[in-house]
């Protein structure tokens, strides 16, 4: 029963801490495209990488849930967090590639 | 500062060198080893060792090279990180950004640490996550770094 409960709060903890890259990715997918219209490049917006932004957070913390099925509660709170790390890079890892994005596109 | 063994003071080991009168007549002719050691040498060497689970060929070592990749990974996400900014003045975006960049330079070892905790006797399945992890933790940030040569 104790560990039901700290399971179930890891799981609102780590929730809710996937809720910022969530955001973040929300607000990339409504600015962004705005931004590059008013640049006169809104056929450039990455928009898969706006799309990949908002999917990834609520995939990730449902696939670190899954993997961590039946595993004692210390192995699926290192899955969360992972999962939490893995997402907070991608997202700074979207920020870095959209301008390189930009300038192939603007190229090519 | 090194000190000289104290005089009178003997440790054995000589004696236990030395041959023994009458050593020939009873075939100890040999420099004997303390009864310890004598001990352990007669140990045979294919004794089987303790049970446990049977360790896999090769897993240590490639562990070992992912382990070296991922520092470099965490090295790069810390050089890049640098190269990455909130966009936005506000306390609560800039406090966000932050957590951000710090989860995003521990994602490495994290991923490699859960991995590694996961997939204790399964190589082929800590190498499949080893090298996806690889591919998605690549440190996109640090590429102006990169490119500029650090000039930038």
């Amino acid at each position: 029963m104790r560990e039901r409960i700290a399971l179930l709060a890891a799981a609102i903890v780590f929730g809710l801490l996937h809720l910022i890259p969530l955001f973040q990715g929300i607000a990339n997918l409504v600015a962004l495209p705005a931004y590059y219209a008013q640049l006169g490049i809104g056929e450039h917006t990455p928009w898969w990488l706006l799309v990949l932004g908002v999917a990834l957070p609520p995939v990730a913390f449902t696939a670190a849930l899954l993997i961590g099925r039946g595993r004692i509660i210390s192995h699926r709170v290192a899955l969360l967090l992972a999962s939490l790390a893995t997402v907070n890079a991608l997202v700074l890892s979207a920020g870095a590639l959209a301008p390189i994005l930009l300038a192939f596109a603007a190229g090519a | 500062m090194a000190r000289d063994p104290e005089p009178g003071i003997d440790d054995g080991d000589d004696d236990a060198a030395l041959h023994w009168a009458g050593d020939e007549v009873t075939g100890r002719e040999g420099a004997r080893l303390p009864e310890g050691q004598a001990d352990v040498a007669e140990t045979p060497a294919d004794e089987p060792a303790p049970a446990g689970p049977p360790p896999r060929r090769g897993m240590a070592p490639l562990t070992g090279l992912f382990a070296l990749l991922y520092l470099v990974l965490t090295v790069g996400w810390i050089l890049g990180t640098g190269y990455t900014s909130a966009g936005a003045p506000d306390l609560w975006t800039q406090v966000a950004w932050q957590f951000g960049e710090f989860t995003a330079i521990i994602a490495a070892p994290l991923w490699f640490g859960t991995t590694v905790l996961l997939t204790p006797w399964r190589l082929g399945v800590r190498l499949g996550w080893l090298v996806l992890g690889t591919g998605v933790l690549l440190p996109w940030p640090v590429l102006p770094l990169l490119l500029t040569g650090g000039a930038a």
